[in-house]
Parts: C-alpha cells; sequence; structure tokens
C-alpha cells in the first residue's frame, strides 16, 4: 500500500474491508508519513454488506457500492489534521497543606520532582490538625509537617490563596493571593473539606444523659454515608464515660462505618466503657418527646425511649465553601454534595489524555486521615507516572471555533462533556478579525474557545452551536451532507418512490431484475454513533443476521454529535426514514453525548411533528454487542413505515 | 457576465442617486460594531457596477433589515430590497446563505412548499378558545404563523410561542372576535425571501394565497409582525395580492377596554423593526400598554430610531449581532422598568439567548414579555 501511495501520490485512502475499530488505527500507523491519519478511513465492507444480504445478491452489491462511495464523499471533505503534543514541565503543586497534601507533597518530592505546597491559612495541618487530643492522628500531622519543611525541593507556601489557574495540560500556571505564579506540569488538589465536629464535644460538669444520632442526614441524602461521624461519636462517647463515668450516653443509628484496624477498636472501647447502641431503621428518625428519645429498635423489634438531656447530631463533613469556585478554575467537575467529582472515563486512552489534576482526600468525598493519606499516595504516584512520560499526545481531532462567527453564546460551553471551552475576552486578535469584542460599547464580550488538549472531538459543541462556529474538523456538516446525499444516490431514492417489499429479509431476488429497479428505491438512513449502533450493526453482520438492504449506515463518532438541521436535511433529500442510533443512557462514551443526541433528536422531531414527518424519525439506544436487538429496531422501523 | 434582475433592482432601489454621504454605515448598528460591514461600501459598488464584488462580499448575510439606513437615507436609496436583490442573485449563482440553528428552520420553512403536505398545525388551539377551521363565514382570520411550534427549539431559552399564539387569540375572542384559522398554513416565507431563497418564498406564498383566497376572508389579523409584514407588502411586492385588508393584533386592540386596569406596573415596549419602520405602526402597541394601566417608559432609542433585536430571519448572527442585543438590553435595564414587553416572538427569542450569558446576566437581565400575553390577561 505504501508503495501505492507513493507511486500514484495518494492522499486518501477508503479501506473496504471489516471493523474500523479494529483495523483502522492498524492502517493509518502503516500510512503514517504517507498519507494523514484523519484522511485514512476503513468501511465495513464484510458486516455491513456482504454478510447481512448474502440472499440479495444485487442489493447487497448495490449497498456496498453506495456505502463505499459514501466513505469516498465523507474523505473526500475532510482536512488533515495534525495530532497535538504537549510537554509536561516537570514541577507539581499542592493545593492544600491538610494531611493529604502534605502526604502528596512528600511522596512526590521522594520521586526528585520539585514541589510547591500551597495553604491559604498561615499554618499546615488542616484539619487533622485541628485534633491536637487525637495522640495518634496529631503524630502523622506533626511527623508531616516538619518533613515538608526539611525537604530543599518542596516550598511551603502559606497564607497563600489561589486566585486563578491558566493554561493547559503540560503547564499550568497557579496564580497566588500574594502575586507569585507557579508553573507547574501537575496539580494535586487536596483542599479537604469542612467539618464543625470540635465544637460538639460537651463541656462535662457534671454527669447527664447523652444521645448521639447517627445517619440522620435530611431525607434526600439519606442513602449518603458520610463515613466519619461513627468514628468520631465512638470517641466522644468514650471521652463522655471516661470524663463524667456516671452519664449515661447511648448511640442510635442506622448503620456502623469503620474503617477497620483501630477504628473497630473505637467500638469495643465504647462498649466497654457502658454507651448503649440502638440501631432504628429508615424512615423511623428519632423523636424527641419530653427529655427522651423515641425509636424503634430494629434489633429487638420495640419501641424504646432513650433517655436524653443532650441530643448531638451526626457531624458530617461538607465541601469547602469555595469549592465551586476552585472547580470552575481547575475545570473539574462538581459531584450533588458539592465536593469535587472525578471524570469519568470510558474512553480509549488516544481520545482523552491525562490532564495532570488529580483530587485526592477530603476535597473528594467526607473522609478520615488514614483514607486521606492512601488516596494522598495514589494520586502521587499517578502524578509522578505523568510527569516522567515526558509529553502526552492528542491523537482526536479537536473541535475549533471560529472567532468571526461565534457570537458568545455559551451554549457550546455548557455542553461540553470535558469543559474543554472557556469563554474568553478578545480571543480571536487576528488581522482577519475586525469584529474586535473590545469595540466601544461592546466591552466585556467573550468568545468561545475550545482548548485543543482537553477537547475529545466529540462535537457536542458542534450540535448545539447556533451559527456554526464550533466545527469538528473530521466530522464537518459538509461531510455528513455529502453521505447522506450520495446514499440517498443523489436525489434519484425519493420517499415514497417504491415500497420496499423486494427486498425484505429473507425474500430472493430473482436474476431478472437489475440495478436500475433498485436504485430508485426509497431508502432508511441509519446515523449511527460507532460505539453502539455500527458496533451492533458489525456484530449482526458478522452473525450473518439479516435486516432490509435499502439501508445506508452513516458512522459517527458520538451521536450527540447531531443537530436537528441535519436530521431534517435527510428527510428534505429524499430519505424514507431517519434512524439514529445511541449509546444507553448513563453509558456515552462522551459522558452525556447521548443525552445531547436525545434533545437534538426531540428538537427534529419536535419541528417535524408540525409536517406531520415523525413517523420518519427514530431514536433508540443499542448497545454494542447485541446484533439482535439492532436487527429487530431496523426491521421494525423500516416495516412500520410500510 | 451579466446579472439582468440585479441591474433592474439597482435602479429601481434608488442606487443611482446615492450621494455618498455615509449616513448608512453611520446609524447601521451591525456597522457599529463589525468594522469591516459598511452599507455605504455596497452601494458604492452597486452605483459603479461591480457585481463581482457585490456577489462575493464575505458580509453578504450580515446586514439584518432593520431599516434604519432607508429611514436616514436623504436621498431615498433602498438598501433593504438591495440587499435581498443581490442575496437572490447570490444564491442563483450558487452561494449558501449562513443560516443559523444548523439551518433547521430554513430546511422546515422548505419542507413546507411540499403542496400535498397534511400538517398538525392546530395542536396549539385549547378547547377554550373560539374559533373555527372549515365553514367559515366570519371575515377575520388569525394567521398564527410559526410562533406556536417554535417552542420545539427555543422552549429550554424560556420562550412560550404556544402561549402568545393563544393569548392573541383569547384577545381576539375578548374582542368577540371569532376568527377562522388555517389549518394548512404555510410560513409566510418571509424569512426564505431575506435570505434570498425566492423560489422558497414564492411557493410558499402561493400556497397561502390560495388558502386564503378561498376562505373568503375580508381581514388578515397576525401577531407576529413579520408574517404582517410578508402578507402585507411582500406578497402584492412579488405579484400575489389577495385583496383583504392585514393588520397587526396591536392596531386592533389599541382601542378595546380592559375588564380591569393594572395599577403601578412600568413597562418599557421595544419596537421590533417589522412592525416598527416596515410597517410605520409605533402608537398601537403604546396605546394597548396604557389602556391596560401600564405606564410606559421610553429606552434612549425608541420608536423611529428603536434599535433592533440584533438578527434576522435565522441567518447570520455573530459577535455583532450580539453586540446590538446586549446594548438594547440594557438600554432597557437603564429604563428601571419591570419588564419589556415586545410585540414580536423572534425578539424574544434573540434577546432570551443574550440573557443566557453567564458573564452578562446581571447586568442586563430583564423579565420580558409578549405584548399579547399582558393583552389576554386583562381583556
Amino acid at each position: 500500500m505504501r508503495d501505492v501511495v507513493s507511486e500514484q501520490h495518494l492522499d486518501r485512502i477508503v479501506v473496504a474491508g471489516c471493523a474500523p475499530r479494529t483495523h483502522e488505527a492498524h492502517f493509518r500507523r502503516a500510512l503514517d508519513g504517507g498519507v494523514n491519519p484523519a484522511l485514512v478511513s476503513v468501511f465495513n465492507l464484510r458486516d455491513l454488506c456482504a454478510r447481512p444480504h448474502q440472499a440479495d445478491r444485487a442489493a447487497a452489491t448495490e449497498k456496498a457500492g453506495d456505502q463505499l462511495a459514501m466513505a469516498v464523499a465523507d474523505l473526500a471533505a475532510r482536512v488533515a489534521v495534525a495530532p497535538r503534543t504537549a510537554h509536561i514541565k516537570p514541577h507539581a503543586a499542592v493545593i492544600g497543606g491538610g494531611i493529604a497534601g502534605m502526604t502528596a507533597a512528600i511522596a512526590i518530592s521522594d520521586a526528585g520532582i520539585p514541589v510547591a505546597l500551597v495553604e491559604r491559612a498561615p499554618d499546615l495541618g488542616g484539619l487533622a490538625g485541628r485534633f491536637p487530643d487525637d495522640g495518634e492522628t496529631a503524630q502523622l500531622v506533626a511527623e508531616r509537617m516538619s518533613a515538608v519543611r526539611a525537604r530543599p525541593n518542596v516550598r511551603v507556601l502559606t497564607s497563600a490563596q489561589v486566585t486563578d489557574v491558566s493554561g493547559s495540560v503540560g503547564c499550568y500556571q497557579i496564580a497566588l493571593s500574594d502575586g507569585q505564579v507557579i508553573e507547574s506540569g501537575v496539580i494535586i488538589v487536596a483542599t479537604g473539606g469542612t467539618s464543625n465536629v470540635k465544637s460538639q464535644i460537651p463541656n462535662l460538669k457534671s454527669p447527664a444523659r447523652y444521645a448521639f444520632v447517627l445517619c440522620s442526614m435530611t431525607p434526600e441524602k439519606q442513602s449518603l454515608c458520610q463515613h466519619v461521624c461513627c468514628s468520631s461519636a465512638f470517641r466522644q462517647a468514650a471521652e463522655i464515660k471516661r470524663q463524667a463515668p456516671g452519664s449515661e450516653v447511648a448511640i442510635l443509628f442506622r448503620d456502623l462505618y469503620t474503617a477497620g484496624g483501630a477504628y473497630d477498636a473505637l467500638i469495643w472501647e465504647a462498649q466497654r466503657l457502658g454507651v448503649n447502641f440502638y440501631r432504628y431503621p429508615a424512615g423511623h428518625a428519632p423523636r424527641p418527646v419530653d427529655g427522651e428519645l423515641l425509636i424503634y429498635d430494629e434489633l429487638t423489634g420495640r419501641d424504646v425511649r432513650v433517655p436524653c438531656d443532650v441530643m448531638i447530631p451526626a457531624t458530617p463533613m461538607t465541601p469547602q465553601q469555595d469549592a465551586a469556585e476552585l472547580a470552575r478554575m481547575l475545570r473539574l467537575p462538581v459531584d450533588a454534595a458539592g465536593f469535587l467529582a472525578d471524570t469519568r472515563v470510558r474512553l480509549r486512552p488516544a481520545d482523552r489524555i491525562e490532564r495532570g489534576i488529580y483530587v485526592c482526600g477530603a476535597a473528594h468525598f467526607p473522609c478520615d486521615a488514614q483514607r486521606a493519606m492512601f488516596e494522598a499516595y495514589s494520586v502521587a504516584s499517578r502524578a509522578v507516572h505523568h510527569i516522567r512520560r515526558g509529553e502526552v499526545v492528542n491523537w482526536a481531532t479537536a473541535a475549533t471555533v471560529d472567532p468571526v462567527r461565534c457570537n458568545g453564546c455559551g451554549d457550546c460551553a455548557r455542553v461540553c462533556p470535558f469543559m474543554a471551552v472557556t469563554m474568553q475576552a478578545c480571543p480571536g486578535r487576528q488581522a482577519r478579525v475586525d469584529k474586535e469584542t473590545s469595540r466601544q460599547g461592546n466591552e466585556g464580550a467573550r468568545l468561545a474557545v475550545i482548548d485543543p488538549l482537553m477537547c475529545t472531538g466529540c462535537g457536542n459543541c458542534v450540535s448545539v452551536c447556533p451559527v456554526k462556529a464550533a466545527q469538528v474538523a473530521t466530522a464537518t456538516d459538509e461531510q455528513i451532507e455529502a453521505q447522506i446525499r450520495v446514499a440517498l444516490g443523489n436525489g434519484t431514492r425519493r420517499h415514497g418512490a417504491n415500497p420496499l417489499k423486494s427486498t425484505r429479509a429473507g425474500e430472493v431476488r430473482g436474476e431478472g431484475d437489475h440495478l436500475v429497479a433498485l436504485s430508485a428505491i426509497a431508502c432508511h438512513l441509519v446515523l449511527a454513533c460507532e460505539w453502539s449502533g455500527y458496533s451492533a450493526a458489525e456484530i449482526a453482520g458478522a452473525r450473518g443476521l439479516s435486516y432490509p438492504a435499502a439501508t445506508r449506515i452513516i458512522r459517527l463518532n458520538c451521536s450527540g454529535r447531531l443537530q436537528p438541521g441535519l436530521i431534517l436535511k435527510a428527510l428534505e433529500m429524499g430519505a424514507e426514514g431517519v434512524m439514529v442510533l445511541g449509546c444507553a443512557p448513563g453509558l456515552c462514551h462522551y459522558e452525556q453525548g447521548n443525552e445531547r443526541c436525545a434533545t437534538a433528536f426531540e428538537q427534529a422531531n419536535g419541528l417535524a411533528q408540525l409536517l406531520a414527518m415523525d413517523d420518519r424519525l427514530k431514536l433508540e439506544w443499542v448497545s454494542p454487542d447485541d446484533g439482535e436487538r439492532f436487527v429487530q429496531v431496523v426491521n421494525d422501523f423500516v416495516s412500520e413505515r410500510q | 457576465m451579466s446579472y439582468t434582475n440585479l441591474e433592474q433592482t439597482i435602479h429601481d432601489s434608488g442606487v443611482l442617486r446615492c450621494l455618498e454621504c455615509g449616513k448608512c454605515t453611520a446609524i447601521c448598528p451591525i456597522a457599529r460594531y463589525d468594522g469591516g460591514f459598511s452599507p455605504r461600501v455596497t452601494v458604492g459598488r452597486a452605483l459603479v457596477h461591480h457585481d463581482e464584488a457585490l456577489l462575493r462580499d464575505d458580509r453578504l448575510w450580515t446586514c439584518i433589515n432593520c431599516l434604519q439606513c432607508n429611514q436616514v437615507c436623504p436621498a431615498g436609496v433602498d438598501y433593504s430590497s438591495l440587499t435581498t436583490a443581490v442575496r437572490i442573485e447570490a444564491r442563483r449563482l450558487g452561494q449558501a446563505a449562513l443560516c443559523t440553528h444548523g439551518e433547521a428552520i430554513h430546511v422546515w420553512m422548505r419542507l413546507m412548499t411540499q403542496p400535498d403536505l397534511k400538517q398538525n398545525r392546530l395542536g396549539w388551539l385549547e378547547p377554550n378558545l373560539k374559533f373555527q377551521t372549515s365553514n367559515f363565514k366570519g371575515d377575520t382570520l388569525y394567521f398564527a404563523g410559526c410562533a406556536p411550534h417554535y417552542d420545539a427549539l427555543f422552549a429550554p431559552l424560556g420562550v412560550k410561542g404556544r402561549q402568545v399564539a393563544q393569548d392573541s387569540l383569547r384577545a381576539l375572542n375578548a374582542l368577540g372576535i371569532e376568527p377562522l384559522v388555517l389549518a394548512d398554513e404555510r410560513c409566510c416565507g418571509h424569512d426564505l425571501l431575506w435570505e434570498g431563497d425566492i423560489d422558497g418564498f414564492l411557493a410558499l406564498a402561493q400556497l397561502n394565497a390560495e388558502m386564503i383566497r378561498a376562505s373568503g376572508v375580508k381581514r388578515i389579523v397576525s401577531s407576529c409582525p413579520e408574517c404582517a409584514r410578508a402578507l402585507k407588502v411582500d406578497y402584492p411586492a412579488h405579484g400575489i395580492r389577495l385583496n383583504v385588508e392585514v393588520v397587526h393584533l396591536s392596531e386592533l386592540l389599541a382601542d378595546s377596554k380592559p375588564k380591569s386596569k393594572v395599577k403601578g406596573k412600568v413597562v418599557t415596549y421595544h419596537d421590533p423593526c417589522r412592525l416598527g419602520r416596515h410597517l410605520g405602526i409605533y402608537d398601537a402597541p403604546r396605546k394597548v400598554l396604557e389602556g391596560l394601566g401600564y405606564k410606559v417608559v421610553e429606552m434612549r432609542h425608541a420608536r423611529r430610531n428603536a434599535t433592533c433585536c440584533g438578527t434576522n430571519g435565522w441567518t447570520h448572527c455573530d459577535a455583532a449581532n450580539k453586540a446590538i442585543q446586549v446594548q438594547r438590553l440594557r438600554e432597557a435595564k437603564a429604563t428601571g422598568a419591570d419588564m419589556m414587553v415586545t410585540a414580536c416572538l423572534k425578539c424574544q427569542i434573540h434577546f432570551r439567548c443574550a440573557l443566557m450569558d453567564e458573564h452578562l446576566k446581571d447586568e442586563i437581565g430583564i423579565e420580558m414579555v409578549d405584548l399579547a400575553t399582558l393583552a389576554a390577561a386583562q381583556l
């Protein structure tokens, strides 16, 4: 192939073979240097034409010809794309000087990498540092505080608040409140959580009756175990018993959680000291009545009155008040409770490169010192690995925004699953941009800018962009429209042109039928995400399952790339029906592309309803390995239309 | 290459009278933010018959037809019809307009040109509304337009087109009018014409005209300024005569007596270009509001000088268009009014889009409501 490419000066190659998912990368590698990887595509002739339509050779041949012409039309409208490379600066910034932050800083510094440890309080220590009477934790904190200060390659910056983070993968610039800017290849976020546990230890003068009520979060949060309240309650209960042995102490709980080891011992210690434990079921929160707490004891199956002068509620950890602000600066997602969340990654490594930003400790989830340290070691090892790689390469075709067209509506920034889009003032200071956003009267206007390193090319931004400013070079409207046009025989296959009966599954076409008749047959378009519908179609073909041959399939990297205009255009160009196949809810390869697709489809469907054309549109979720279901949804759709 | 139609339009639009004073560019809201766009330069090109430059202009789809330039021109040059003619010619030569929303709305309109289409157009009509759809004996047709159907795309912006249409009909009912509503009404074609798709426009216009003629109505009421302009001005200008009166809803409501009056509410009224400069209707909507008991305060640019909502015809909307929207919303906010009233759903769609800006929303945020909704609540 390389010889043919150089002899004939080929710049685009379509391979009519089998699964693109396994072979496209292979051919792209083999031809690298001769043909740009974005201009090599593989079409699965075997599983999408030959095998499923064996019974109707003429129709299978016609479909194969069309599908190849579609692949050619797609490539013809493409441009070459270069991968983006970023060098990783061998320096780490740790935000937060609590036990997690200090632990991570020590572990990274051990690997010989310089670290800046940023703490906004005047002293290191964080939340765990507030328990000087808890010997074990206090010792851990003290050890780490002296360790970080003793290391020459750890710079400790206290009373320093992060005010801004700029830059991208490889080198971030972290601006601090004291005016310093730290340049760093990785960022460890160890900003911790907040807890008011200290203020609740009762001031003991004389024995009294205490009741700790655990797991009594508001109903909607009841399922969220905080993991830290139990041990804190055991400690306090035991402390009360030690200081005022005449006290009655009860712990009311729904579930007990301890992280093993030393923590289990806390329960036995509390029990030994005479603390009573009562388990109440969900929906039966303890009710205070006349100096007693009324509960239904699940273990004995009876209502119990627990004597109580002082009720001490659970002491859950909450996110830092400014966690959302930090998340915005670092472009990290935030979970329902307000903690910094991990991006769930379902992508192959080539699509999404490691950002070099890691969250650990209570910034992430309520956790105790042990767990925070465990997470700190874990992210430190990932950070060191990332830095030692030296550079990252993103092969996905990144979306770009044309500043001339962009109006700054911000829709792309709202839908980007990877937070790769930021709204910036005056990004388009190029000679050809007259429309300076700084023009008088338009100060403060912002336009969208896509970080090419963080972008995975899913095309959700393209789908929502109202002005065609956002584009993915390997999945432009022109490419998809060109494929639709070819699939519909350049206008010869019109909606309602011919009944499809002769191409129904299982019916053998006679030798006398010829291609002229076929080419005027109305045709169904299948717009399929390559991670679900396209893959299921391949499986169906590989297993020899048959479905109507008057279907043409268009491969999309994500169904979220579709916008309503494209779906309606397919109808306008004469498609008998348009079926969109995407991943099942929650299983999108690009986080929420299928949800975006559902919205776009609903919009197209809403417009089509007015024209009574909505029965020609269909959206289905298909698993990548479910060939039977692919065949079933296609058969159902085609037969509904007849 | 010669462009016969273009030559004719250049003559008809009065380009040859141009005095090169530049007032058109000075007043153009787009040119204020986009230094590359100048109506005067375009007219200059037409003047010397530089047709290639006219047709290949990368700002060909930029003009929003707000008619400010026509209004100030001392020589009476009709820049708006020059632009339409150039676009029609450019499309004939194969240029594609820069359509917004992935061309969804244009495709939708083009699909409506099919004569044998069976539409579901009456879904927005609630049972408590009084109207007729067949065997009509009255004289008034309510031309609903596409407003009740835009919600499919723009509901997330808070647009309630369906409600605006319902309220318009409710207001008509309050005046004792039980209008005809066409089950197979098509898009009026305004946007296709403005985008240069003359064939699409004519197809839609003819389908509508046939239905209107067959219905025998004497008057058409529209709550959409664009529909009103198309039916009243553009249809006859393209040889499609309806021989019926076309009025905007606000003209009918101007003298109505409300059941109850609102007290202590201050509103500002945004003149839609199509209703104001295109059709000359400035007083009626204000009279409606005052009649309902609202105190109307004016924005810095009002009536003939009103700034446009920034974009038009689902074609082209860039940073300059957004800047116009933001400026207009700032003006509205500066009046201190409780809300901004529009009489055009599209103005509302465009403003609401600008309000989505997270960095500006506190500066420009203002409640927005359609005139018909306020009227229906009080009549």
